[in-house]
């Protein structure tokens, strides 16, 4: 399972593909004061972040992995600083 | 919403429609005049027809193209297949629009989208055919208005120099093709900024769609264009990509910065220009905005020719252009025009009716049938009498005019093949443009009419099946010439009327399915074991594509069989009671055809009878019904079978299925020399289905299980028959 579910917190392990869209989709709008931790995740499918976008719950890590971390964290509300170029 | 709006939005709808296939028809053959006159004059009808609603991106893009096909029409501009993309992206975004205007009654708020696809038709026209002909997107910085608009801590983050603009709008259903837009972004080299941006403003999350998507994306690499074009190889029709070069400041030819104070005073001059007014008012407001324009243009340090101020100053759209793009080849109201507002096509005489009372009056009518059903016992019952004499004479007229009524309303509900036909020349026109392969379209049979909700269910399986056409079944150019074949392939989809129901043939003259290869790959997945899979005929193992579960992975499509999703056209067409047969010679073409009932509202069934109950099967399902001596069938204990035409088909006891004891009569004194046998065709095969009696035939409106009993697997709902006798419809695949 690439996301996991703990009460308020999502943790995004690994590819999260489009199969949990819906998962996702269905627990932030259950979820009040939803946090997510995308350390350990690698990918990230576009179905998933625009989700995020459009919920922007509490990110407490951000991504490791190199793209997701300069793109889509910032993307997701700046929880990650931008690596200075 | 106003009737006017409402004519507005059907009167769109059928405009984009001929405008689409006006558009088709001139790319097929440029010099097709009445196509451009015709596309020209919808251009041109949407405009006018557009301008009385408040919808400035749809009036301001169709007036976009409007020019564009001027230009085409007079003949300084010529077609190209890339010209015609952006015709198409154009008619799309309209088509998306009146969509979103029948639904919610306003534009949504992706005018920036718009703006794009504007300058796209417009940006061409300024510099003739040399950004189309290229073949190249354009790659002005001009093409990319957001690169001008980039924060400082973005310019910084970016460098300067040659960079290459990437500016990715995925199709909000691009989901389920398997696209993840996000993903392409990690092969872009030397990526310097990527701007995720919603498409529309991001709506709260209950509406939200999971699968549909609405991001866009931007983005600028170091890299050269052709080092990043690859990695969109698989979405040309949703990228633009171009080359900008960031000097420390992007000057554009007239345009003030934006944000900048100037900018809002010539926004404002062009919302001026599009208020509305008498003529000699617009006039006076017109020369007021020209003077302004000039104006503040001299104090930004860019004087313009009053002329070409002036003449920009027609409407707001064309004020906007100008200062964006300068000056344009030619003033567009010079133009001689039909006189405005255009004669429109006489209008069709056609009733609109809502689909609810269509539904209520078929109800209705079912009713009525049932009841008429039940004078005919009671006429009996009245006896021989003068009066049973007139009863029966008033009951045969009664019957005679409901069989006319209920004809007159099904037809009510009848629309041609086209409604689903009508989508297919755009699809295979893009599809083997994506493809690189070169294919021609038959459309046969349009005009064979159907049930709406037949039509409703058509749609979609005809889709797959003609993707799946091109996509698998007819070969690439190269691969065709080799064996033997003209180069183009050849996809014909038929339809016609057949046994009370509609058929819809898919057949294209590609490579075919090898039927050694499915075996291998029904092996290879677990779905038969090796000696099941040696022992299927040929046929069978074709058939093998509609399986679930068989042709989710790529690994069909690299056996240039097909499959994609072929279980999901099965489920849909059986659903609605219809079956799909395939047939495929290696080499030499593909044929899928789909059978569907006339209607939905009514069934006919075939009323079998089992344990003293009475049952109904739907006559689509059976492919006959017969005796067949109990020294015919074969048993291996509780197992039974016989041989039907050559085929050896599993028998079933309805009895069996439905938990009633064996007949005991029959097992006993009288035992009978023959089983009344009902075959049904399933589409994993036929399956024989022993009964205890075959009744009539009979149309019955089914009604689904409801309450508590809509738990109960193996029914399709219940009916009443003409006599008013209730029998249970049976939904094989279930109960099998």
């Amino acid at each position: 399972m690439p996301i996991r579910y703990d009460d308020h917190l999502a943790r995004f392990e690994a590819a999260c593909t489009v199969e949990d869209a819906l998962p996702l989709a269905e627990w932030l709008e259950a979820t009040a004061a939803a946090r997510i931790d995308l350390s350990a995740c690698t990918e990230l499918h576009t179905a998933l972040l625009q989700l995020l976008m459009a919920a922007r719950p509490t990110v407490v890590a951000g991504p490791e992995d190199a793209f997701l971390a300069g793109w889509v964290g910032p993307a997701l509300g700046g929880a990650v600083p931008l690596s200075s170029r | 919403m106003s009737e006017l709006f409402d004519q507005f939005v059907v009167e769109a709808q059928e405009l984009l429609e001929t405008a689409g296939a006006a558009l088709l028809a001139l790319e097929r053959d440029p010099a097709d005049r009445a196509s451009v006159d015709e596309l020209f004059r919808a251009f041109h009808t949407l405009k006018g027809s557009s301008a009385l609603f408040d919808m400035a991106p749809f009036t301001r893009l169709v007036h976009a193209g409007e020019d564009t096909l001027s230009l085409l029409r007079d003949g300084r501009r010529g077609m190209t297949p890339e010209l015609a993309d952006r015709l198409f992206r154009a008619l799309d975004q309209c088509a998306r629009w009146v969509a979103a205007l029948e639904e919610t009654g306003a534009l949504p708020a992706d005018a920036a989208a718009a703006e794009t696809l504007v300058r796209g038709l417009s940006g061409g026209s300024a510099d003739g055919d040399a950004a189309a002909g290229a073949g190249q997107p354009d790659g002005q910085s001009d093409a990319f208005p957001w690169v001008a608009t980039l924060t400082g801590d973005e310019r910084g983050a970016v460098g300067e120099g040659a960079l290459t603009v990437i500016d990715y709008t995925p199709d909000p259903e691009c989901f389920f093709t398997g696209d993840d837009p996000l993903a392409l972004f990690r092969r872009v080299p030397d990526l310097r900024l990527m701007r995720i941006e919603p498409t529309e403003p991001l709506p709260p999350l209950a509406q939200m769609d999971p699968y549909r998507c609405i991001l866009r994306f931007r983005a600028l690499s170091g890299a050269g264009v052709e080092a990043v074009t690859p990695a969109f190889r698989s979405v040309p029709d949703q990228v633009r990509i171009g080359s900008v070069t960031l000097a420390p400041v992007v000057p554009s030819p007239v345009a003030a910065p934006p944000d900048s104070l100037a900018a809002a005073m010539l926004e404002e001059q062009a919302r001026i220009l599009d208020l509305p007014g008498g003529t000699a008012e617009r006039q006076s407001r017109r020369a007021a905005v020209a003077r302004t324009v000039t104006a503040i243009l001299t104090a930004l340090g860019r004087p313009a020719e009053r002329a070409a101020v002036e003449t920009a100053c027609a409407d707001g759209g064309t004020l906007r252009r100008f200062l964006a793009d300068g000056p344009a080849d030619k003033p567009t109201d010079a133009e001689p025009r039909p006189a405005a507002p255009a004669p429109s096509p006489a209008p069709r005489r056609a009733l609109r009716v809502e689909p609810e009372r269509m539904d209520a009056l078929m109800a209705l009518v079912g009713e009525l049938s049932v009841m008429k059903g039940q004078l005919g016992p009671l006429v009996r019952r009245a006896g021989d009498g003068e009066l049973a004499r007139d009863m029966k004479a008033f009951s045969a007229r009664l019957d005679s005019l409901v069989g006319d009524l209920r004809h007159a309303a099904l037809r009510l509900r009848l629309l041609p093949l086209a409604r689903v036909f009508d989508p297919l020349p755009r699809l295979v026109r893009d599809t083997a443009r994506r493809l690189d392969k070169t294919v021609e379209l038959v459309l046969e049979g349009a005009e064979t009419e159907a049930d709406k909700d037949i039509l409703d269910v058509l749609g979609e399986p005809l889709l797959h099946l003609v993707r799946n056409a091109l996509d698998h079944g007819i070969e690439a150019p190269e691969r065709r010439t080799a064996s033997g074949k003209p180069p183009g392939g050849t996809l014909r989809v038929r339809g016609f009327q057949d046994k009370g129901g509609v058929v819809v043939e898919v057949s294209d003259d590609g490579a075919g399915i090898d039927p050694a290869a499915m075996r291998r790959v029904a092996v290879a997945k677990g779905l038969l074991a090796p000696d099941a899979a040696a022992a299927l005929g040929d046929d069978d193992a074709v058939r093998l594509v509609f399986a679930p579960g068989f042709s989710t992975a790529g690994s069909v499509s690299d056996l240039s069989g097909r499959g994609v999703g072929m279980d999901a056209v099965r489920a849909a067409v059986e659903r609605a009671g219809g079956r799909v047969e395939i047939a495929s010679t290696p080499g030499s073409g593909t044929r899928v055809r789909l059978a569907l009932p006339l209607t939905l509202s009514i069934t006919r069934v075939v009323v079998v009878e089992a344990a003293g109950s009475l049952y109904g099967i739907p006559v689509t399902l059976v492919g006959g019904v017969q005796r067949v001596p109990r020294a015919d069938i074969h048993g291996v204990k509780r197992a039974e079978s016989i041989v039907l035409r050559d085929r050896v088909v599993p028998l079933v006891r309805l009895r069996r299925l439905l938990g009633q004891p064996d007949d005991e009569r029959v097992q006993g004194e009288r035992q009978r020399a023959a089983d009344c046998v009902v075959l049904a065709e399933l589409s994993d095969g036929p399956v024989a289905v022993a009964v205890d009696d075959v009744g009539e035939r009979a149309d019955v409106v089914l009604r689904p299980m409801t309450g508590v009993l809509r738990g109960l697997r193996g029914y399709a709902g219940t009916a009443v028959l003409g006599d008013g006798r209730l029998i249970l419809v049976l939904d094989l695949r279930e109960l099998l």
